[in-house]
């Protein structure tokens, strides 16, 4: 779960933070827990609904931000230790801006939908997907930038030029 | 817009590369969790600093005696190197040495009578008599004071009777006065006194039974024999004349204590009515709890230090503050964590609390020793009754005492009697005990030590009312106190 929350958190600290508050809810509610469906699945969304609370309430996501923010990421290739390809990608995303980083975590790996999303973090449905598209494009930016991924083929920008 | 076969391969990436990530947290995260949870173990800094301030309250009032014998020691001694002085310098005759001698023996003991008549006429005695140091004493001589009178008067003349028994008659204007038997008589002592074997006796002096070489013959005479060995103590300036008993006592105390338990499940049977698809057994089967949990006694302690209000010389009402550590332990077995339940009822409800536990009653990898353990701090208000005070003291003490427990860490059984749970949600804070104790007393002017058994016992159960299973702890100790009276 501390993987979790960390890729949610600015920090490592945050990220203990935001683990401590999760498992004392878990401890203090497990009387709740009704044996309906997996118990690491209920324990996952309240430790995912408590990283959002900590962000919400420390105000931690920025506004809107623009692609080309991508070729301002730092990225320093030689400061990253040569680590399994797991925990690059997951820095990664944490190079991205909170709010983007927030949307990705919760529709690409978590699963929700981007109603569920805007319930959560009280945004408009289309803000939502907006915010998703943007984060995945800075995303993949990233990573083809730290060459965990290869460039998209150009064929299907091509196609997509065309169709416009 | 993107591929969308494009997009659902790069989220199961991401989702791949997501699921494969670990960390784990450091310790201090797990701790401040479990302290959340079950609240924080507080460092005994309460425990400790009342340990010391009895501790130091003990040393301090054995320790410092009060020094009342200094001044007479003193003075006495000086009479003692004044009177060789005098031996040396005179050129009177042998009668006249001799009568010089009584006198400059006067002349610097009333400077010591002076200041003795004063706290002597403070605390209304009548007469006393000085007996002065060995030095002099070889002198015959000795000093009776009439403190009503507010005179000292001359030596008594010592004559030999027909058994060359030495006697002290007086020749003075207060003759009549002593004639009549008094009561509150004392004598002085220096501390390096001693006499030879002279028999002296003398008329019309009464005297309190305090020192064992006086023995009263049941005459208006009476014989003091001086042994040659020294008494054991003499009378100390603050002694003298009436006895004024104290109303307010400081009594100091530690009792070591065996804490047992007794458990007792819900008379009306609802415990197995809620268990009933937890238990093994059948419903109607009544499961002595004391055979299915295996606890046994611990040593604990109380420490503590009461005020006493005299309102008698047989009667006493207390109050204080007091420690007590009181604990059994558990024999349990290591498992590894699993899910443990407990029922609880409450307002003809039944609730149930879901907890983890890793602890089993019965068979698990390896024993264990679960310390089931409270702190508490209580304020005893009772009463002493001592129906024997001399010497030696007996008496009979009972006290209530609403207790608060700052500490504890129980061990609760599960309701299929199968796991040992941490049971700190569930326990009172507040709580009321009782405690009765007799004891042997031994008197020391302003100390009473006494010794004896006490039983505390504790009224309401434990652990809440919604928990079935009710527990009442039993103390049983020896309490060693030590009591001072307050002027």
């Amino acid at each position: 779960m501390l993987s979790v929350c960390y890729r949610f958190a600015q920090s490592r600290e945050d990220a203990e933070d935001m683990l401590q508050e999760g498992f004392i809810k878990i401890f203090t509610q497990i009387h709740t827990f009704q044996n309906k469906g997996s118990f690491e699945g209920w324990i996952r969304r309240i430790i995912v609904h408590t990283c959002i609370n900590f962000l919400k309430k420390y105000k931690k996501f920025n506004e809107n931000l623009e692609l080309g923010y991508a070729g301002y990421v730092a990225v320093k290739e030689e400061t990253m230790p040569s680590i399994m390809q797991a925990k690059q990608v997951v820095e990664c995303i944490r190079l991205l801006p909170v709010g983007y980083r927030t949307v990705l975590n919760l529709y690409a790996i978590e699963g929700y939908n981007h109603k569920e999303i805007s319930e959560m973090l009280e945004i408009e449905e289309s803000t939502s997907r907006s915010q998703y598209t943007r984060a995945k494009a800075m995303l993949e930016s990233i990573l083809v930038k730290k060459k965990i991924l290869e460039k998209p083929e150009e064929e299907f920008r091509l196609v997509a030029f065309y169709k416009k | 817009m993107g591929n969308r076969l494009y997009d659902n391969e790069f989220e199961d990436f991401l989702k791949n590369q997501a699921n494969q990530h670990r960390m784990y947290p450091s310790d201090h995260v797990w701790r401040k969790i479990q302290g959340e949870v079950h609240g924080y173990r507080k460092w005994p800094a309460l425990t400790i600093i009342a340990v010391f301030i009895i501790a130091a309250l003990v040393v301090g009032t054995i320790a410092v005696k009060p020094h009342t014998e200094f001044v007479v020691q003193q003075k006495v001694q000086e009479a003692a190197s004044q009177q060789s002085k005098i031996n040396a310098a005179s050129e009177l005759t042998e009668n006249g040495k001799a009568y010089a001698g009584h006198l400059s023996v006067n002349n610097i003991t009333r400077q010591t009578i002076a200041k003795v008549t004063e706290t002597i006429q403070t605390n209304e005695a009548h007469e006393l008599l000085i007996l002065p140091p060995s030095a002099s004493l070889a002198e015959d001589d000795a000093t009776w004071i009439n403190t009503t009178a507010k005179s000292s008067v001359a030596a008594p003349s010592i004559t030999d009777n027909d058994t060359n028994e030495k006697i002290v008659t007086e020749d003075n204007i207060n003759t009549a006065a002593h004639n009549t038997v008094l009561q509150d008589t004392r004598f002085i002592f220096s501390n390096n006194f001693s006499l030879s074997n002279h028999g002296y006796q003398f008329t019309n002096t009464a005297f309190k039974d305090e020192f064992s070489f006086v023995r009263n013959n049941n005459s208006p005479a009476f014989n003091i024999e001086l042994a040659a060995s020294r008494p054991a103590a003499s009378s100390p300036l603050s002694k003298i004349g009436k006895k004024s008993s104290s109303k307010l006592d400081f009594q100091v105390y530690v009792t070591p204590s065996i804490s047992y338990r007794r458990l007792v499940d819900d008379v009306q049977g609802s415990l197995t009515k809620s268990y009933v698809t937890a238990l093994p057994y059948a419903a109607n089967y009544v499961v002595d709890l004391n055979h299915v949990i295996q606890h046994r006694p611990a040593v604990g302690y109380e420490v503590g230090f009461s005020l006493g209000y005299n309102a008698g010389k047989k009667f006493a009402i207390r109050t204080g503050v007091q420690f007590n550590a009181r604990q059994y332990n558990i024999d349990a077995f290591v498992h590894s964590s699993e899910p443990a339940t407990v029922a609880l009822s409450a307002d003809n409800s039944n609730l149930v609390l879901n907890t983890v536990s890793g602890f089993r009653n019965i068979d698990g990898s390896r024993p264990i020793e679960l310390k089931n353990r409270y702190y508490e701090i209580a304020v005893p208000v009772g009463i002493d009754w001592r129906p024997v005070n001399k010497k030696f003291a007996w008496g009979i003490s009972a006290a209530i005492q609403p207790t608060y427990t700052f500490d504890k860490e129980p061990f609760i059984i599960t309701s299929n009697y199968k796991n040992y749970a941490d049971g700190s949600q569930l326990m009172r804070n507040w709580n009321i005990n009782a405690n009765i104790e007799t004891y042997l007393g031994y008197n020391t002017g302003k100390y009473r030590w006494q010794i004896g058994p006490q039983l505390r016992y504790q009224f309401l159960p434990t652990m809440a009312n919604s928990f079935p299973i009710r527990e009442y702890p039993v103390d049983l100790g020896i309490k060693l106190g030590l009591i001072r009276s307050l002027r």
